[in-house]
């Protein structure tokens, strides 16, 4: 069978587990890896498997629960984004000593750029500092030669392995080789052996060891050796070593410069445990080396000798940023000692983006700024960042951290004797669930007061809608059991909870003038608010909205307050004419902007 | 079939929600069907809320889905800013067709007003696809794309995408401009 298709990274991925047996997959959304586990649900139902799938509610859950799997004899698969694997970096180090049974595959996406993330971070470097071994895929198809691979290695070696793909091999498309789906037909059975699935600090002295020992042997592994484009290069000066995404890059431009029989190119399939003795006897004779890599140097840096490397250490490329063909293009060419021609793109920025028209992310935010103008407002990540336009938005960590940092910052003007300004923390439902409820509970433990409006959107907005463990949905559309917020609340020990209807300003800002005054109250603490309305991003959620007619009356001044303070992408200024309009092809109708215009001018259809 | 050369760099462009990824999945599809390699990028997560959105699709033996600057044959713009953007990565021989309210220059058309008589201003990728796809030098034959419209649109939008495909395609031949008066 040799069916070719035109799938996504992504999607190419998810074939590829389908592919190789796996039965246990689990996730966090997280661009831009989100798609894979959608994908798995695809192909398990197209070609009627039975594969546990799970959106769990943080990285160090899924890889939790699909390690597991493997442990008991299964092909398992864990994936996320490259921040992601900071939160399930614990049992990432600790399971490079357990070892598994079955093939454990960790998919971990990096966004050099970065395009959606908050760092650049190297998921290789994490790899190695935890020392398993890690693969880099070039493209999709050849992303899903690499999870074979990492199967046949995890199974081998015992060992969980890194699959690193980037966002330009995640979000291409590619016409791909489609190959049969194997199906294992395996007995989860668990065999004790304490010394390695619960080893005490002794035994684990001596899994360190043993893993050493492993981990040299897989830097061995012929298929996944240092690869060299020119048989015989002894007539060359100039060499170029490369990775993942970028060596396609390189690839591309030596074929343009038709350069590729002339400039002996090395593919470095398995960064980690690289293997060194090879790759310096490949490299030794060339007089230059450039490594080309993303993002981190981490083949260069594993380089003994690099008197004549060029590369991310010495700044021939730049310690930072994506490796795009426009940056590559130049360093190649000056590398090469020859002359081209470069263009620069333009410095004007593109279209911001915002939040959708009708969002409710963005009346909440608009009632927060009314009714606390002069809070401090610590946010988190998601959709509803993009409170950072209405200013309502003052810091953005990581997952989960608003509510320490509200925390944090409450002690911190307590300590200071700089008590007085309030503090407004905003968080989504899923972000909530994944770390937040460990800060709350840290925060009412630690008498914090502060208000969290908890941005309930019932959906996991930004990576897609991917269904939370609120919504009690589970990945293949079943019902799974719901976990409701309120009851999450009331369990973290907060007494006051308030739901609100972020459309209705009013109320809302009704509400947040009750929650200080808790705040500031002799028995007071942390008030939280659920700003509950769904996302209109979900078509069927949109379809039940009642749509009022909006209009904007000859009394617009023109100030375009309701521009600059609201941002809808509905409220358009006419020049020419001075006044704001609506634009009705973007605007749902949920009328919230009546309640921004400081003139009233905005008005619904109909009503007076 | 493909009507031209073999190899070809072709750039989309828009506002997210636009649609810029579906008319780059049309595309891949046509290609592909045309028994040519595709590789293409595309933009997703935060930018998609109503950013600027851009897709590369390389046509041919390529192995990376970005395009160079100065590289592309042919450029799809949804919008006449995502033009001043985006321009750079075409060739100084490059093509462009573009969505704008007083076509002029370029390969233009008023796609949004052609969509909005259509009744949805969500079709607006498919006028200006289709009005591409009316020029002899547009290396996509209209009839290959007619078919994969047919198999990736969802049964309920089908009627829909073709008709204000083929009514790009007709605003190709008939030279009409379709100035919007009001603009």
């Amino acid at each position: 069978m040799n069916k070719h298709k035109i799938l996504m990274g992504n999607e190419a991925i998810a074939r590829a587990i389908v592919e190789q047996g796996c039965t246990v997959a689990t996730s966090y959304p997280g661009t831009p890896a989100s798609e894979i586990l959608s994908s798995i649900v695809h192909f398990m139902q197209e070609e009627q498997l039975k594969i546990h799938v799970e959106w769990s509610v943080n990285e160090k859950a899924a890889f939790e629960v699909a390690l597991s799997h493997s442990y008991l004899g299964g092909r398992a698969a864990v994936s996320m984004k490259q921040v992601g694997l900071n939160v399930a970096s614990d049992p990432l180090f600790s399971s490079a000593y357990t070892g598994t049974i079955g093939g454990f595959l960790v998919v971990s996406a990096d966004d050099p750029g970065p395009h959606s993330s908050q760092t650049e971070q190297d998921s290789r470097m994490m790899a190695m500092a935890a020392k398993i071994p890690v693969l880099d895929p070039i493209s999709p198809q050849h992303a899903m030669a690499l999870v074979a691979s990492a199967y046949q290695l995890s199974e081998k070696y015992q060992l969980p392995v890194m699959l690193r793909p980037t966002t330009r091999v995640c979000h291409a498309r590619q016409k791909v080789a489609l190959g049969p789906v194997r199906t294992l037909k395996r007995k989860s059975k668990f065999i004790r052996e304490p010394n390695r699935w619960a080893a005490t600090p002794h035994f684990r002295l001596k899994l360190h060891q043993e893993l050493n020992c492993t981990l040299k042997a897989v830097s061995h592994e012929k298929s996944l050796l240092p690869r060299m484009t020119i048989k015989s290069p002894t007539a060359f000066t100039h060499c170029i070593i490369a990775s993942g995404a970028a060596y396609a890059y390189v690839y591309d431009i030596l074929s343009d410069l038709k350069l590729l029989f002339e400039v002996p190119l090395v593919h470095i399939l398995m960064p980690y445990p690289l293997a060194h003795k090879q790759l310096q006897q490949m490299v030794d004779d060339f007089e230059n080396i450039l490594v080309v890599e993303e993002t981190s140097p981490v083949i260069e840096m594993q380089i003994g000798n690099r008197k004549k490397i060029k590369g991310r250490l010495d700044e021939t490329i730049p310690a930072q940023g994506e490796i795009t063909p426009d940056v590559l293009f130049p360093i190649i060419n000056e590398f090469l000692k020859k002359s081209c021609r470069t263009i620069k793109p333009p410095k004007e920025a593109g279209q911001r983006p915002t939040l959708c028209a009708g969002c409710a992310h963005r009346a909440a935010f608009f009632a927060i700024k009314k009714a606390l103008p002069k809070a401090l407002y610590p946010s988190d990540i998601g959709c509803y960042t993009l409170g950072i336009n209405l200013g309502a938005v003052d810091t953005c960590l990581c997952m989960g951290a608003s509510i320490n940092q509200a925390a944090g910052f409450f002690h911190s003007f307590q300590v200071s004797g700089s008590e007085g300004r309030s503090i407004v923390a905003t968080i989504g439902d899923s972000t909530f669930l994944h770390s937040g409820v460990t800060a709350l509970i840290n925060a009412v433990y630690n008498k914090a007061r502060f208000i969290l409006v908890l941005l309930d959107n019932g959906t996991t907005a930004m990576t897609g809608n991917q269904p939370t463990a609120a919504s009690g949905k589970l990945p293949e559309g079943a019902s799974g059991v719901s976990v409701p917020l309120e009851q999450i609340l009331n369990g973290c020990g907060i007494t006051f909870i308030r739901v609100i209807e972020p459309y209705d300003i009013p109320a809302f800002i009704a509400a947040l003038t009750e929650a200080e005054q808790f705040t500031r109250s002799a028995h007071g603490g942390i008030a939280v608010l659920i700003a509950r309305h769904g996302c209109l991003m979900n078509r069927d959620k949109l379809k039940t909205e009642h749509k009022q007619n909006v209009w904007v009356s000859l009394e617009c001044t023109g100030c375009q307050y309701c521009i600059k303070n609201f941002e809808c992408p509905a409220l358009k200024f006419d020049v020419s004419k001075k006044k704001v309009s609506i634009d009705e092809t973007v605007c749902i109708g949920c009328a919230v902007c009546i309640h921004v215009c400081p003139v009233n001018a905005i008005k619904i259809k109909g009503l007076t | 079939m493909l009507k031209t050369a073999v190899q070809t760099q072709m750039i989309v462009c828009g506002l997210g929600g636009q649609g810029v990824l579906f008319i780059t999945r049309l595309i891949n599809e046509a290609a592909s069907l045309a028994g040519q390699d595709v590789i293409s990028s595309e933009t997703h997560g935060m930018a998609m809320r109503g950013g600027s959105v851009v897709s590369h699709i390389r046509i041919g033996p390529y192995c990376s889905p970005l395009i160079r600057a100065g590289q592309a044959d042919i450029m799809l713009a949804l919008s006449e800013n995502d033009l001043h953007l985006y321009s750079y990565l075409l060739k100084d021989t490059g093509q462009i067709y573009v969505n704008m309210p007083r076509p002029k220059k370029y390969y233009s058309v008023n796609a949004s007003r052609i969509a909005r008589d259509i009744g949805t201003p969500l079709v607006t990728n498919l006028v200006l696809l289709g009005f591409a796809a009316g020029h002899k030098s547009f290396p996509l034959d209209y009839e290959l794309l007619k078919k994969v419209l047919r198999y990736i649109s969802p049964d309920k939008v089908f009627s829909l995408n073709n008709q204000a495909f083929e009514e790009g395609f007709k605003a190709a031949n008939s030279g009409c401009r379709n100035d919007d008066p009001e603009s």
